[in-house]
């Protein structure tokens, strides 16, 4: 998260996600991990799952240091493999693989068969909810560990160089966060060992509002509508089931309602942005003006300014919406002299609804600046239910003293 | 017998992997920039201040 904002704040990437390998490493043990939390949590009410939990913690450790080894060795091409070297890089994978081996062969020589029947789990429970969610995430971890590694083995072995693009990401999981959030809302209402689902009717109008509610919102908004419809519906369903725990349940087991009700808002707060979200890259010179179907962008000045370390374009644009509402952006060019680099620092306007995010670089030669404009919903929203996400995380950790 | 079997598949695996990535290491990929550059050395005669030979 910390990474994200970085990059979207500091280095004006415009986006707060692109499925780079060094995105995908920090995911992949936040995967294994958040499995491992639940698990944990079947193992102490019903004492199962044991192997299980422990090839989890094998792997969350194991896929941290996988991502030290992939990003810092030199073997992926990524904007941030910055600091790597080969040479180090072979240490990192003797330790990687040494530890692999030590770990999974003490594992296998000292594990006991357990009492097969502490693993059979009636079919409406929530111990079966938080498996059958496990197995999702470790369908998330294999398409994300397979889009990562998969071009260093075609490389190797038939020295073809491809790479993998959010496209495929998001084809192969995106579908499969309806089930997902579907189990969420459920599983955390059901009782251990044996369950029946209560106040059904409250669930079924909990849903068809949510339906409803997505439908009327995005009826216009996309292409894709049954799709989008059903994901958002189940993500609103998500959301509207813990907000009522939250204030029904109160201070019972908050950890888990408030990560929970933060993941619904991540994934409603992402949904909306990339539905909604608007960009206009364009040339543009002092004293122009560039006319978009929502408004008006005119390029008023720039002035210079000398620093230390570094000399300073500074750009003012003004951007009129269709209502006449006016804002003032600033977006900068920074040369600085040692070393010679020149970066741009975007101007973002962010407030709870949208985020107004302009960046420009040079057109060599030429008068003209490229501008990059772009009106990003709930960018804020994202960063707030991640925070919810992981304040839920460490309220588990001191579940007990509260 | 099982856990011996299991442990036998997953050394050979990772054995694979292992070597995968050793390779992968020989021809790393970081990014360098296509620069080529040019550099035209001046070339000149001139004669020796004190014995007049060219140099």
């Amino acid at each position: 998260m910390l990474g994200s904002i970085w990059a979207y704040y500091e280095l004006g990437w415009g986006g707060f996600w692109f499925w780079d390998p060094v995105e995908n490493v920090s995911l992949m043990p936040w995967l294994t991990l958040t499995a491992l939390l639940h698990c944990i949590v079947v193992l102490e009410r019903r004492a199962a799952l044991t192997s299980w939990v422990v090839i989890l913690s094998i792997t969350t450790f194991t896929l941290s240091m996988c991502g030290t080894f992939l990003v810092r060795s030199g073997i992926l091409n990524s904007v941030h493999t910055f600091a790597n070297d080969p040479a180090r890089g072979i240490f990192i994978l003797i330790f990687l693989f040494a530890l692999i081996i030590l770990s999974l062969g003490i594992f296998f020589i000292f594990h006991k068969e357990n009492n097969k029947s502490s693993n059979n789990f009636f079919w409406l429970s929530r111990e079966t909810s938080i498996l059958i969610n496990n197995w999702f995430m470790m369908y998330f971890l294999s398409v994300v560990l397979i889009g990562t590694v998969y071009p260093i083995f075609l490389d190797v072995i038939s020295s073809e160089k491809i790479s993998v693009g959010p496209p495929f990401y998001q084809k192969l999981i995106v579908p499969f966060l309806i089930p997902f959030l579907l189990f969420m809302s459920l599983g955390p209402r059901l009782k251990w060992i044996k369950s029946k689902i209560e106040n059904k009717n409250s669930l079924i109008i909990t849903f068809i509002i949510s339906v409803m509610l997505t439908f009327f919102i995005i009826k216009n908004l996309t292409t894709d509508l049954l799709f989008y419809t059903v994901l958002i519906s189940a993500a609103f369903f998500l959301f509207f089931t813990t907000l009522k725990e939250l204030f029904i349940k109160k201070f019972n087991n908050i950890s888990q309602t408030v990560s929970h009700f933060g993941f619904s808002l991540l994934i409603l707060s992402i949904l909306f942005n990339s539905i909604l979200s608007s960009e206009i890259i364009t040339n543009i010179k002092i004293g122009e003006s560039y006319d978009y179907d929502k408004g008006e962008i005119f390029f008023k000045k720039i002035e210079e300014r000398k620093e230390s370390n570094f000399n300073s374009i500074i750009a003012s644009f003004e951007i009129k919406d269709k209502n006449g509402k006016t804002i003032k952006l600033k977006p900068e060019i920074r040369i600085y002299n040692q070393p010679i680099i020149i970066t741009s620092e975007a101007d973002i306007r962010t407030t709870l609804l949208e985020d107004k995010f302009l960046v420009m670089n040079l057109v060599k030669g030429n008068e003209y600046f490229n501008i990059r404009y772009q009106v990003k919903p709930f960018m804020v929203w994202i960063w707030i239910s991640v925070l919810l996400l992981s304040l839920g995380g460490l309220m588990s950790l001191f579940k007990r003293k509260i | 017998m099982k856990n011996k079997f299991s442990l036998f598949v997953v050394v050979i695996f990772f054995s694979f992997c292992f070597i995968i990535f050793y390779k992968g290491l020989n021809t790393p990929n970081n990014y360098t920039p296509k620069v080529s550059e040019r550099k035209n050395i001046p070339t000149f005669k001139a004669k020796d201040f004190y014995s007049d030979n060219l140099m």
